[in-house]
């Protein structure tokens, strides 16, 4: 067991010092504030800023024309639109004030004049567009396609073919932290402090829109108040917004979104539509699966389609499938876009297999559990990509619920209870789910998988890591310290992890997909063994040092292995190395395994390794209100070893208090393209009141690729929340819940649904 | 603009700032004092990341008006540790792993102190309710929660 360390980064949290983008100030600071579209597309007629040029405080007003580079490529969002608007929220200008509160209320006088054209906000309808197309000559940007065997095949060798089709909604990131954004101008570079999810983005499309190389562009990175998907592209354009100004004026700019902004342009998780058709033997063999998906991407590309590829490749779940095909097409709509939002594609195939499970098994007249243990992945088995697995624990997950759960038991006392109160208002439930998630970016990644990390040991033995990976909350950085400690032998009292700081790293890629363990986390052990390296050259010089003998580091001592009588402390070594004047500089440099897609076929080695979860949850639902209490919700995560075991829980209780969101409440509604429900008294989402029971389980298979044997977390866990909660209510109704979300005017219909059978 | 001083005690110390009529609390205390502990989620009095104590009550400092703390007192995050030394409730937090992103942590800490204050023994759904004003979005609140029991027990 490894010794616990606390979170970096805490105590500056705990007292109110550490500093987050809006909490920066800096002399003769300026603010700006944006003008944003009020339509859903069209083209910009003319802004006419007189009015608000005309305020106290207020200095001037920016549009596309004063910027010196790009202002949008192809299909990616504008830092300022150069005419056409395509989402109500879209940005046209600034306005710059000496105060925040003059820049928005004077933002608030600008008016545009619009030439409006059509707006399409269906998806189905979006597809069968032949003119007026949202970019190019199509609002389908494309279709990714898996097949395996021949799914006809499947269905004519099943006895039992079940079809539904399910639905996912819009929710978003609602990191409690808006977007906020600092540049200060510098003679020779433009320095940027924010939230950066992909710091060496942002730097490369300040750097773009400012037409300079990117070593002219710094970023410096605040603390990060959550990301979950969102400060990543969203972060560029509000970096090149700031830096602009700042460039324009001289003098460092923050811009700051109020709630209602951050809702009008975060990050939203794709909607999706899917209809699915499953086959199987009377014993609940599989044998042919068929998945059908439309992805709305919203008005921008962003990561849509890797998104979709993410879907398409785990679209079988965790299940041996004979005969799958799976085609995905990703389409535009007027509204918000979609964007990588926890999960990244995972969370609604997982709410849509596993409702489509819990159907079939009841169509088959089986347990749901033991249809999901009958055809459980095993190692050796062939995925649905054509990859041969290896290291699957999917079954060792299923029946660890099975035991944590209690799960006969919970069946029955479920049944009596629901007979015993079947005049009263409350019904109980109980639901399951499965999933697989392939690990890091994938071969559908964008670009190489790749981090770095430097790690330098000072003369006085302190160490310091630089790493090119963010830390958004997730504990990126207590990991690095912990691998540190752990092979170098010393205490993690000596090491401090910087901000990251883009003059310093090489770039890291972005933090997502849960990479940050395994990408960050083994470039952190090559930069540590680098050093480790160096001390043994150094002291095998000595006279006690035998050829070839091995180093023990540990309890900051530097041992002989086959003679422990002979040591050296750790901080003597370190002294020898440096007065034989060597350096103390280890640089890791980790590229993932390379993988290869045929997108022609579908099939292809997609992820270098998959992690596996289970879990389960009990309802209580009201029949006369349609709320659901959560009462009990077991999730059980194979995390490889646990490089810190308490952070590890109160990552799955965060991730299970989304997926609860995702489950029960949340849902970005749009009228005419427009959010109506802006802020969080109209979004809602779980409060400590809400998410009754959560109980991690932990499972620690050793991952063979992982650093000192680590899984990445974060994401698996939300992916299958909400599956099992409706699948818990559905249980409660006896009636199938297959869109989202399960809030209280779904679940009374569904209360009539169940009553009529 | 028509403004006025307010003068109020801070985390027992006496302040005074000429501020507009109109400012909230959580302006006083972000913009005009750069006491930045204090965080400005939502800005309508719905996330808790803006709650300090006002005469010991947990408000929502975006929705009190800077007129209300006129004369009162009012506590913030920067007044929990002594120096360098941590709070007991501080303490606690980090021994429950009760920090993630940490946008949330000075309202959590407010919030808690607050009801630790006038309930030193609460039961967890007092807790729960005592933070159900205060969103999370990254730790799922079950080590919060224990962060807190543990502090109504030591
Ligand atoms: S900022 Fe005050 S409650 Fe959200
Ligand atoms: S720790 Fe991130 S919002 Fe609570």
């Amino acid at each position: 067991m490894f010794q616990e360390i606390p979170r970096v980064d805490v105590k500056a949290k705990l007292t109110g010092r550490a500093k987050y983008a809006d909490d920066l100030q800096f002399p003769n600071m300026i603010y700006a504030a944006m003008v944003r579209s009020t339509i859903a597309h069209g083209d910009v007629l003319s802004i006419d800023a007189t009015k608000a040029l005309s305020q106290d405080d207020v200095l001037g007003i920016l549009t596309w024309k004063d910027i010196p580079g790009l202002s949008n490529k192809g299909k990616e969002r504008p830092v300022l639109v150069e005419s056409r608007v395509r989402f109500i929220g879209d940005g046209i200008a600034m306005v710059v004030a000496k105060s925040q509160k003059a820049a928005r209320e004077a933002a608030k006088l600008v008016e545009i004049r619009y030439q409006p054209l059509a707006a399409v906000f269906d998806v189905k309808e979006s597809m069968k567009k032949t003119a007026g197309w949202i970019h190019g000559r199509s609002n389908v940007e494309t279709i990714i396609s898996m097949q395996h065997g021949h799914v006809e095949d499947g269905f004519e060798e099943a006895d039992v073919i079940y079809e539904e089709s399910v639905s996912t909604q819009r929710v978003q990131h609602a990191a409690i932290e808006p977007e906020s954004a600092v540049a200060v101008y510098q003679e020779d570079h433009m320095e940027v402090y924010c939230p950066p999810k992909s710091p060496f983005n942002v730097r490369r499309v300040v750097a773009e829109t400012l037409d300079v190389s990117v070593n002219k562009v710094r970023l410096i990175s605040a603390v990060v108040g959550g990301s979950f998907g969102g400060k990543d592209y969203d972060m560029s354009l509000l970096a090149s917004r700031v830096a602009l100004v700042a460039k324009r004026y001289q003098k460092p700019c923050k811009m700051t979104y109020t709630r209602e902004e951050s809702i009008m342009e975060g990050t939203k998780r794709h909607p999706y539509q899917i209809d699915y058709k499953i086959g199987a033997k009377k014993d609940g063999t599989l044998t042919g699966l068929s998945v059908q998906m439309v992805s709305d991407a919203g008005a921008y590309l962003s990561k849509s389609a890797m998104v979709a590829w993410r879907s398409c490749v785990e679209s079988g779940g965790p299940y041996r499938i004979p005969h799958v095909k799976t085609d995905i097409s990703v389409v535009y709509t007027n509204q918000i876009y979609s964007d990588s939002l926890r999960g990244f594609g995972s969370p609604q195939v997982d709410f849509g297999l596993e409702v489509v499970m819990d159907g079939l098994a009841e169509r088959l007249q089986m347990d749901p559990l033991a249809l999901r243990l009958k055809n459980a992945l095993q190692d050796g088995d062939v995925h649905a990509t054509g990859q041969v697995l290896s290291g699957v624990s999917i079954e060792k997950c299923l029946l660890a619920l099975k035991d944590k759960s209690d799960y006969e038991q919970t069946r029955k006392r479920i049944a009596s209870f629901n007979r015993d109160h079947a005049s009263g208002p409350y019904r109980l439930g109980f639901g399951i789910a499965a999933l697989h998630r392939g690990e890091a970016l994938g071969a559908g990644g964008e670009g190489i998988d790749t981090a770095g990390v430097y790690v330098h040991i000072e003369k006085d033995g302190s160490v310091i890591i630089y790493s090119g990976l963010s830390e958004v909350g997730q504990g990126c950085q207590t990991m690095m310290v912990r691998i540190v400690s752990e092979i170098l032998g010393i205490h993690s009292s000596r090491i401090r992890v910087t901000t990251l700081d883009t003059d310093y790293v090489p770039d890291s890629g972005p933090t997502v997909a849960s990479r940050g363990t395994v990408i960050a986390g083994n470039a952190t052990v090559l930069a540590a063994e680098e050093l480790k390296t160096k001390i043994t050259e150094v002291l095998s010089q000595k006279k006690w040092f035998k050829k070839n003998a091995e180093l023990v580091f540990q309890n900051e001592t530097i041992t002989l292995r086959h003679n422990p009588e002979v040591s050296v402390s750790y901080q003597d070594a370190i002294k020898m190395v440096f007065s034989q004047g060597e350096n103390l500089y280890g640089h890791g440099w980790w590229s993932a395994p390379k993988l290869v897609w045929d997108w022609k076929k579908g099939q292809g080695d997609a992820y270098f390794n998959y992690v596996y979860g289970a879990c389960g949850c009990e309802v209580k639902v009201n029949i006369e209100t349609g709320k659901t209490d959560i009462v009990r919700f077991v999730a059980v995560h194979d995390v490889g070893t646990a490089l810190n075991i308490e952070e590890v829980y109160g990552q799955i209780c965060g991730g299970v208090a989304m997926g609860i969101g995702y489950g029960l409440t949340e849902e970005v509604q749009l009228r005419e393209g427009k959010i109506i429900n802006d802020n969080f008294d109209t979004y809602l989402m779980p409060t400590a009141m809400d998410i009754g029971e959560i109980e991690p389980v932990i499972l620690q298979e050793h991952s063979a690729i992982g650093p000192l044997g680590a899984k990445g977390l974060g994401e698996p866990v939300t992916s299958i929340v909400a599956p099992a909660i409706t699948n818990a209510i559905s249980d409660a109704l006896q009636s199938r819940i297959v869109d989202l979300p399960a809030d209280l005017e779904r679940v009374l219909a569904h209360v009539k649904k169940g009553d009529a059978r | 603009m028509t403004t006025f001083t307010l003068h109020f005690w801070l985390n027992n110390q006496p302040e005074s700032v000429e501020i507009p009529l109109t400012a909230t609390l959580l302006d006083v205390l972000r913009d005009e004092l750069h006491m930045t502990g204090t965080k400005r989620g939502c800005g309508i009095g719905e996330c808790g990341a803006c709650t300090v104590l006002l005469n010991g009550q947990a408000v929502n400092s975006c929705t009190v008006l800077a007129l209300q703390a006129q004369g009162q007192k009012v506590e913030t995050v920067e007044g929990l540790a002594k120096g360098e030394e941590l709070s007991s409730l501080q303490q606690s937090f980090i021994e429950e792993h009760a920090v993630q992103c940490g946008f949330c942590t000075s309202g959590m800490l407010m919030s808690a102190t607050g009801l630790l204050r006038q309930n030193p023994h609460p039961s967890e759904k007092e807790i729960r309710t005592a933070i159900s004003g205060n969103l999370c979005r990254c730790t799922g609140y079950m080590p919060i929660i224990k962060a807190i029991e543990k502090e109504s027990k030591r």
